[in-house]
C-alpha cells in the first residue's frame, strides 16, 4: 500500500503546522527519499503502533469499484482500510477484495476518517505518483453508506538491466534510482520511484512506473545522498544511464503503460574511495569525556552549515568519549552529539570536511544547556476526563526559526507528569517554540497560548538567551470533544484528478503559534471532518493543491462556533471561476 | 529556500524518531547475533553501524579460516596490538573495500558494537591500538558468504587475537528463486519473501535457526531471488511482518506461507550449497489473516528502557518475530505481533540495562488457536549471573624425553608463553534444554553466551536464564590447558548446586530434569563429584567459579580413513572422540573430548590434557537430526558408551606434555 513511513513521524506536525508549506514541502522529494533512508534505519516499532480511533455510534459501509482506464473491472485487487486520513500514523482496520466486476464492499466501519488503498503495485493510481496519491480519503459519518469510492488504474511500466563495475562484475545490492522527468507550465519535476536493488547477478527491476521520461542512476553524489554512508556499502559515484557522469548527458528511458523497457544496463567506473572519520565527545566546560552519547551525522547541504541532509549515525561514544565513523564518502558534513532526554546536557555541531585522508580529532562539545519547566493548565479547569488525559502528553521544543542553527537538528521533548507538571533539560539558550507533540493522546486538546509570570509568551518563542532556565512556564490548554463535520462543493469546473484538498483549522484569538486544530483531508466526495474541538470560535482554511504543479491553487476562509461538544455542519463552496482570479 | 528550511525542520523531526530507535536497533543487532554481547575492554575502537542493516546473515558467516604466520607485534602485557589480515576469494584473489568487523564477546560491560573497517586494493585490512582480548572477526560483503573453518563445530567461532594474520575466504553464496502466485494463479508482488536457516549442511537443526533471514521482495511477476546464502536448510516463508523493512505491506497481518504452500509445521525445507542456485522454488500464497499477539511489560527497572519481546514458534524453535519498544510511545511499554498463524508459542521480554544488569520475563507459552490472545502481562524480573575467575598456574619447564615433544613456545596471543594473558581467554555458558519438558517454555535468547574474563582474570557471566549450563573455555594459543573448573565452596550458592548434584548422583529417574550430563573441553570439576553442569535458579548470582589452568598441554591432529584407506564417505557425518584411558580419570568428564571431521577427513584435538585417551571415532545420531547438535560428553549414560566402545577398539595414545601429534591416521 506504498505507505511513506515518514509520514509517521511527520504527522505530528500535519496537526500543529501550517498545511500549506507543508504539502509543498512533502511534494519535495528529496525529503521524502531522506525521510525514507532513515527510516530504513530503524527498525519498527510495533507495540507503539497508535490505537485506532473510538468508534462512535452506528457503523456503516463503504463500496466502490477498481476498474482499469478502459474501464474494465480489476478483480482480486485488495483494499484496506486505514484509519486516519493524513500520515500514515495510520492502520489497517479492514480489507476487502475486488471480485470479478472489480467491485469492493467494506461492511462495519465505525464513524471516523479513513483512508481506502487499492494494493496493485504494478499499477498506478490515476496518472500520479505511487507513494502519496495511492489512497482515497473517506470521512465516514455514523452509520453512513458511503458509494462509489472508485479507483481508476493503469498499468504501470517496467524498467530493467544490469549493473555492472568497470571489470564487467556485476554489482551486487547496490540501489537504482528511477527518477521520473516531468515539465508542465515550465516547471520541472523530478520524482524519485522507491529505489531497487541489484540482486547477485546485477540486475534490477523497476516495475509499477507511470508512464513518462525516466533518468536512471546508480550511485551517489552530493545531491542524492540516500544511500549515503555506512561502512559495508561499496560506494559508487552517481552514474547515470547510458553510463555518464553528466546528469545533463543522461539518456532518458521512456516507459509506457504496461510497457517493458529492457537492457537499461550501466557500467560503473572506480569505487568512491571513502575514510574513516574519528573524535571524542567532550564536556566543553571540564574537557572530560562524554560517554554514551549519541552520535549522528549528516552531509551539508549547498555547503551551508545549516542544511543537513540525510542524517545517519546512531552509536554511542565509548567510555573515553571516543567514536568513529566508517565509510564515509567525501564531502562536508555536520556532526552533533546526542545525550538522551533526561540529561541537561546538548551537543554543540561540529562539522568537518572529508576529501582525500582519514579524519581524526574532530571534537564534539557537550554543553550544559538551560531548562524549561512549569505546568500544563487546561482553561477553565477541565473535567475529569480531561485531566486525566492531561498526563498522557507529550510536548516538544524546537528552536524558533531556528531550524537553520548549526547544531540544532535535534527537537527535544518531554512528557506532562501525572501532577501536570514538565520539564525539558538539555536546551541550547536560544528562543524556543513549544507545542503538542501529535500524538492520538492529543486529540481534544488544543493549544491556547504559552504563558510566564510575566504574561504571554510572544510569538518568537520563549527567551532562554542568557541560560536561565525558565521555571514559570504555563501551557493553557483548553479540551473539547466538538465536531465539524463539513462539505466542500464545487462549482463552475473540476478540480484535476491528483488534486488534494485539506482543510485546516485555528482557534480565533489564539496566540501566534498556538491554536492549531488537527486538520482533515476532504475526501472524495468532499466531506470533512475536524474533531476534538474545545468550545470556542475557528477559522477553517480550506487548500487545494496540484501535485507536482508547486502550487497552491486555492484557499478559502471560513469560521465557524462550536460548544464543548456536538456536531457542527459548515460548507465550502468552491468556485472554481470566481476562485482561479483570487490566487496569488 | 523556505523549503530547505521547513526540510531541515521535517530531518529535524525525523532524527528524533531515529534517536529513540536506535537503541532497538543495536538491541536487535544483539539479538540477531544470539545476544553475543560486549567487549571486556575499553580500549576497543568505537563502531559505525551500518546505518542500513544489511540483511541478517546466517550466523555461521562469523567464522572464518585463518591461515598464516602470527607475527608478535607485543612486548608487553600492558600493551595495544594490531589485528592484521585480508580477504580473499575462494580463487585466492583478494577482495577490496569489504567491511570487515571486528568484535568482542565479554558480557561484562554494556553492549560495545563491533568495530568497522575496510578492506584495501590487496584486500588488506589492519586494526591498530587493539587490547589484548579474544576477538572475533568477520566480514560484510553483499552475495558472499565465509567459506567455513571445517575443523570447527557448526555455530562455533574461531577467535583472533592481537598479532594475529587472519586470511578471510569468501565464496558467493546460494541462490533461492521461485514465483510467488495466489489462488488465482495470479502473481504475488511486492511481498517479502523469506529464507530461514534451519539445519547446517549435515543435515542438523542449528542453533541459531531463525535468526539467519535473508529477506527479499517479489517483483511485478511475483519472482523472487534470495541470495547470499550459506549453505544449510532453509525454509522460506512469506507473508506477515517479520524482518525490519520500513514499508509495510499488505501481506504483513497474515500468517506466513511456507513452501510450497504450507503453515509452518508442514514446511519443506530447501537445501542449498554455496555457489549454488536452487530454483522452482513457487510458493502458491495462503494469504490466511493471522491473529495478534498483544500485551504489556511491567517491571522495566529503567526509565525508557530498551525491551526487546521475542516470539518463538514452540515446535520448530522458529523465531517468529521480535518487536521493539522503550515505552515511549503512547501505549507505554505494550507489544503487539500481528499475522500470528495457529500454534504454541514461547514469549519472553528482554531488557538490557545500561549498566550491564539484564532482565527477562519467564518464559511463557501461548497458544493460539483461531483468536487473538491479548491482554498478556509479562513482568521483568532479573537473570541469573555466574562470576568467577579464571587461574593460570605458573609455566613449569617440561622434562619429557620423547622426541615426539613439542615446545609449548608456539604461543597465540597477547601475552608470552609463561605468563598468558587472562583476558584472551573465552568462557562460553551453552545450555542443555534437552531434558526440560516439551510443554515448557524457553528462551532462545540466552542458548549460548560468552564472556572474557578482565586483566586479573575475574568474569562475570549475566543475562543467564534459568537452566542448565555447560562450560566450555577457550584459551589463546596452543600451550594451556584447564585442569579443574570448581566452585568455591565457601561460596553459599555453590552448597545448593553441590546438593544438587549429589542428587543427580544418586539417581536421575526421580529428576528427569536433572539427569547428569556431561561436556569435554572445559568445566568443572572437583575429583569427587561427576558434576558437569551448573544449575541456575531464576536471578541467582553465582559467584565463586574457579576455573584453574595449567600449562604444558598436549594437540592431537588426524585423518579419519576408512578401513582400506579409501575415501569415507560423508566424513562430515562423523565425530572423532577422546576418552580418558586412565582408571582414575575414567569419570572426569573434562577429559572427554568430541571432534567434527572435516570433507577432508581431518580432525583436532587441542588444549589437551596429558595422559592417556582411546581414540574413537563415532558416526553422528541421525535419529537426531531435529535437535541442535550437542555434545554426546554431556550425557553420563554417553560418555559411559563411549568408554566402553573405546576400550573394545582400543586406539590408544599417550600424549606427552607439550606433544603435538599431527598427521594421525584413524582408523575407522
Amino acid at each position: 500500500m506504498h505507505v511513506q513511513p515518514g509520514l509517521d513521524v511527520l504527522s505530528p506536525f500535519f496537526e500543529e503546522t501550517n498545511m500549506p508549506a507543508l504539502l509543498r514541502c512533502l511534494a519535495a522529494v528529496a525529503v521524502v527519499a531522506a525521510c525514507v533512508f532513515l527510516l530504513c534505519s530503524a527498525p519498527r516499532t510495533q507495540a507503539q503502533a497508535a490505537p485506532t480511533e473510538t468508534p462512535v455510534g452506528a457503523t456503516g459501509t463503504v463500496n466502490g469499484r477498481v476498474t482499469t482506464s478502459d474501464e474494465k473491472g480489476l478483480a482480486g485487487i485488495v483494499l484496506s482500510l486505514l484509519s486516519g486520513d493524513i500520515g500514515p500514523r495510520r492502520k489497517s482496520i479492514a480489507r476487502a477484495t475486488t471480485d470479478g466486476e472489480g467491485r469492493y464492499t467494506i461492511n462495519n466501519v465505525p464513524a471516523g476518517r479513513y483512508t481506502i488503498v487499492p494494493f496493485a503495485p504494478t499499477y498506478m493510481f490515476g496518472s500520479s505518483e505511487r507513494a502519496w496519491q495511492s489512497g482515497k480519503a473517506v470521512n465516514i459519518a455514523p452509520g453512513e453508506m458511503v458509494n462509489d469510492i472508485d479507483f481508476t488504474l493503469t498499468r504501470g511500466g517496467v524498467i530493467t538491466g544490469r549493473i555492472t563495475d568497470a571489470e564487467g562484475k556485476p554489482v551486487i545490492g547496490q540501489y537504482v534510482q528511477a527518477a521520473s522527468v516531468s515539465e508542465e507550465n515550465g516547471v520541472h519535476t523530478t520524482s524519485y520511484a522507491r529505489p531497487r536493488a541489484t540482486d547477485d547477478r546485477g540486475i534490477y527491476r523497476h516495475y509499477g512506473l507511470a508512464p513518462g521520461r525516466y533518468r536512471i542512476s546508480v550511485g551517489e553524489d552530493k545531491d542524492n545522498m540516500v544511500f549515503l554512508g555506512g561502512a559495508g556499502r561499496t560506494h559508487y559515484a552517481r552514474t547515470f544511464y547510458p553510463g555518464v557522469s553528466e546528469e545533463s548527458q543522461g539518456k532518458l528511458v521512456e516507459v509506457t503503460s504496461g510497457g517493458e523497457a529492457t537492457g537499461i544496463d550501466i557500467t560503473l567506473g572506480t569505487r568512491v574511495k571513502t575514510y574513516r572519520v574519528e573524535g571524542r565527545v567532550v564536556d566543553a566546560e571540564t574537557n572530560l569525556p562524554v560517554a554514551n552519547a549519541r552520535i549522528m551525522y549528516g552531509m551539508l547541504v549547498n555547503d551551508s552549515p545549516n542544511h543537513v541532509g540525510a542524517t545517519s549515525g546512531g552509536q554511542m561514544s565509548g567510555a573515553r568519549g571516543e567514536w568513529k565513523l566508517e565509510g564515509i564518502v567525501p564531502g562536508r558534513y555536520a556532526l552533533v552529539a546526542h545525550l538522551d532526554n533526561q540529561s541537561d546536557m546538548y551537543g554543540e555541531q561540529a562539522t568537518f570536511e572529508v576529501t582525500e585522508a582519514d579524519v581524526s580529532n574532530v571534537v564534539v562539545k557537550m554543553q550544559r544547556g538551560t531548562s524549561l519547566s512549569g505546568v500544563a493548565v487546561i482553561e477553565g479547569g477541565g473535567d475529569q476526563a480531561a485531566l486525566a488525559r492531561l498526563s498522557r502528553l507529550s510536548i516538544y521544543i524546537h528552536p524558533f526559526e531556528g531550524g537553520d542553527a548549526p547544531g540544532s537538528f535535534l527537537t527535544l521533548t518531554g512528557r506532562v507528569n501525572p501532577n501536570r507538571s514538565f520539564y525539558i533539560g538539555g536546551i541550547r539558550p536560544g528562543k524556543v517554540r513549544l507545542g503538542l507533540l501529535g500524538t492520538p493522546e492529543t486529540k481534544g486538546f488544543t493549544l491556547v497560548r504559552v504563558e510566564r509570570a510575566n504574561g504571554v509568551v510572544p510569538p518568537d518563542g520563549i527567551d532562554l538567551s542568557s541560560g536561565t532556565p525558565a521555571t514559570d512556564v504555563r501551557l493553557i490548554l483548553a479540551y473539547g470533544n466538538a465536531v465539524v463535520r463539513g462539505q466542500v462543493r464545487i462549482e463552475n469546473g473540476v478540480l484535476p484528478a491528483n488534486a488534494n484538498m485539506m482543510v485546516s483549522g485555528r482557534r480565533v484569538g489564539s496566540e501566534p503559534g498556538a491554536g492549531f486544530v488537527r486538520a482533515s483531508r476532504v475526501d472524495a466526495r468532499g466531506a470533512f471532518v475536524l474533531d476534538g474541538l474545545a468550545a470556542g470560535e475557528y477559522e477553517l482554511v480550506l487548500n487545494v493543491f496540484v501535485p507536482n504543479s508547486g502550487q497552491q491553487t486555492h484557499n478559502l476562509r471560513q469560521r465557524v462556533t462550536v460548544g464543548s461538544s456536538g456536531e457542527t455542519s459548515l460548507t465550502f463552496v468552491l468556485d472554481l471561476k470566481a476562485n482561479a482570479e483570487e490566487r496569488p | 529556500m523556505s523549503h530547505s528550511r521547513k526540510f531541515a525542520t521535517l530531518v529535524r523531526l525525523v532524527v528524533v524518531f531515529v534517536a529513540a530507535s536506535s537503541v532497538a536497533a543495536s538491541t536487535f543487532v544483539v539479538a540477531a547475533a544470539q545476544e553475543q554481547s560486549p567487549p571486556a575492554q575499553k580500549d576497543t575502537p568505537t563502531a559505525t553501524p551500518s546505518a542500513t542493516p544489511p540483511p541478517v546473515k546466517p550466523q555461521t558467516d562469523e567464522r572464518s579460516r585463518t591461515t598464516g604466520d602470527r607475527t608478535r607485534s607485543v612486548s608487553s602485557r600492558m600493551m595495544t596490538g594490531s589485528i592484521t589480515g585480508r580477504v580473499v576469494t575462494d580463487g585466492g584473489e583478494p577482495l577490496s573495500n569489504v567491511a570487515v568487523f571486528i568484535g568482542t564477546r565479554g558480557a561484562s560491560l554494556p553492549a560495545v558494537p563491533p568495530a568497522i573497517f575496510t578492506t584495501g586494493e590487496d584486500g588488506r585490512f589492519r586494526v591498530d591500538n587493539l587490547a589484548p582480548t579474544a576477538y572475533n572477526v568477520w566480514t560484510f560483503l553483499p552475495g558472499y558468504v565465509a567459506v567455513l573453518d571445517p575443523l570447527l563445530e557448526s555455530g562455533t567461532r574461531r577467535y583472533h587475537y592481537i598479532g594475529d594474520d587472519v586470511t578471510i575466504t569468501l565464496t558467493k553464496g546460494g541462490v533461492i528463486t521461485g514465483t510467488v502466485t495466489d489462488a488465482r494463479g495470479e502473481a504475488v508482488v511486492e511481498a517479502r519473501v523469506r529464507a530461514s536457516y534451519v539445519r547446517d549442511p549435515e543435515g542438523r537443526f542449528s542453533e541459531s535457526r531463525g535468526f539467519a533471514n535473508a529477506e527479499y521482495e517479489t517483483d511485478d511477476r511475483g519472482i523472487y531471488r534470495i541470495y547470499g546464502l550459506q549453505s544449510g536448510s532453509y525454509v522460506v516463508s512469506i507473508g506477515g511482518r517479520r524482518g525490519f523493512s520500513p514499508y509495510p505491506t499488505i501481506y504483513d497481518e497474515d500468517t506466513p506461507t511456507f513452501y510450497p504452500s504450507a503453515t509452518r509445521d508442514a514446511a519443506v525445507e530447501v537445501s542449498v550449497l554455496t555457489g549454488q542456485e536452487v530454483s522452482g522454488i513457487d510458493i502458491r500464497y495462503r494469504g490466511e489473516r493471522g491473529r495478534t499477539v498483544s500485551g504489556t511489560l511491567a517491571a522495566v527497572a529503567e526509565e525508557n528502557g530498551a525491551v526487546s519481546v521475542t516470539l518463538t514458534h514452540a515446535s520448530t524453535g522458529l523465531l517468529e518475530g521480535t518487536v521493539f519498544t522503550n515505552g515511549r510511545g503512547a501505549t507505554g511499554y505494550a507489544f503487539s505481533f500481528e499475522g500470528v498463524g495457529d500454534g504454541d508459542y514461547d514469549l519472553v521480554a528482554r531488557h538490557g540495562m545500561r549498566n550491564g544488569e539484564q532482565m527477562a520475563s519467564p518464559p511463557r507459552r501461548i497458544t493460539v488457536r483461531g483468536v487473538d490472545v491479548t491482554g498478556l502481562k509479562l513482568a521483568l524480573a532479573p537473570l541469573a549471573s555466574v562470576a568467577g575467575r579464571i587461574q593460570f598456574e605458573p609455566a613449569t619447564a617440561t622434562t619429557t624425553q620423547d622426541e615426539n615433544k613439542g615446545t609449548c613456545e608456539d604461543q597465540r596471543g597477547g601475552g608470552s608463553s609463561d605468563s598468558p594473558l587472562p583476558q584472551e581467554s573465552v568462557i562460553l555458558f551453552r545450555r542443555d534444554d534437552r531434558n526440560l519438558p516439551k510443554e515448557q517454555a524457553r528462551s532462545r535468547m540466552s542458548a549460548r553466551l560468552e564472556t572474557t574474563p578482565d586483566v586479573r582474570g575475574e568474569f562475570h557471566m549475566r543475562g543467564l536464564d534459568e537452566g542448565r549450563y555447560h562450560l566450555e573455555t577457550k584459551l589463546p594459543g596452543e600451550a594451556w590447558y584447564v585442569r579443574s573448573v570448581a566452585l568455591n565452596a565457601s561460596a553459599p550458592a555453590a552448597a545448593r548446586v553441590a546438593a544438587e548434584a549429589k542428587k543427580e548422583d544418586k539417581g536421575k529417574a526421580a529428576r528427569p530434569d536433572t539427569a547428569a550430563s556431561s561436556h569435554a573441553s572445559g568445566v568443572s570439576q572437583t575429583p569427587s563429584t561427576s558434576r558437569d553442569a551448573l544449575m541456575l535458579k531464576t536471578g541467582e548470582r553465582l559467584t565463586g567459579l574457579n576455573i584453574n589452568v595449567a600449562h604444558g598441554a598436549a594437540a592431537l591432529r588426524g585423518q579419519l580413513v576408512a578401513d582400506d584407506n579409501a575415501r569415507l564417505p560423508n566424513p562430515s557425518l562423523w565425530r572423532v572422540y577422546l576418552v580418558p584411558a586412565e582408571r582414575e580419570q575414567a569419570d572426569n568428564w573434562s577429559r572427554f573430548a568430541e571432534a567434527p571431521v572435516s570433507n577432508e577427513q581431518a580432525f583436532a584435538f587441542s588444549n589437551l590434557a596429558p595422559g592417556r585417551y582411546f581414540l574413537l571415532p563415532h558416526p553422528i545420531d541421525q535419529s537426531r537430526t531435529n535437535e541442535s547438535l550437542r555434545p554426546l560428553t554431556w550425557d553420563e549414560s554417553e560418555r559411559a558408551r563411549l568408554r566402553r566402545e573405546a576400550e573394545a577398539a582400543n586406539i590408544l595414545v599417550v600424549l606427552q606434555p607439550c606433544q603435538r601429534i599431527e598427521g594421525f591416521a584413524l582408523r575407522r
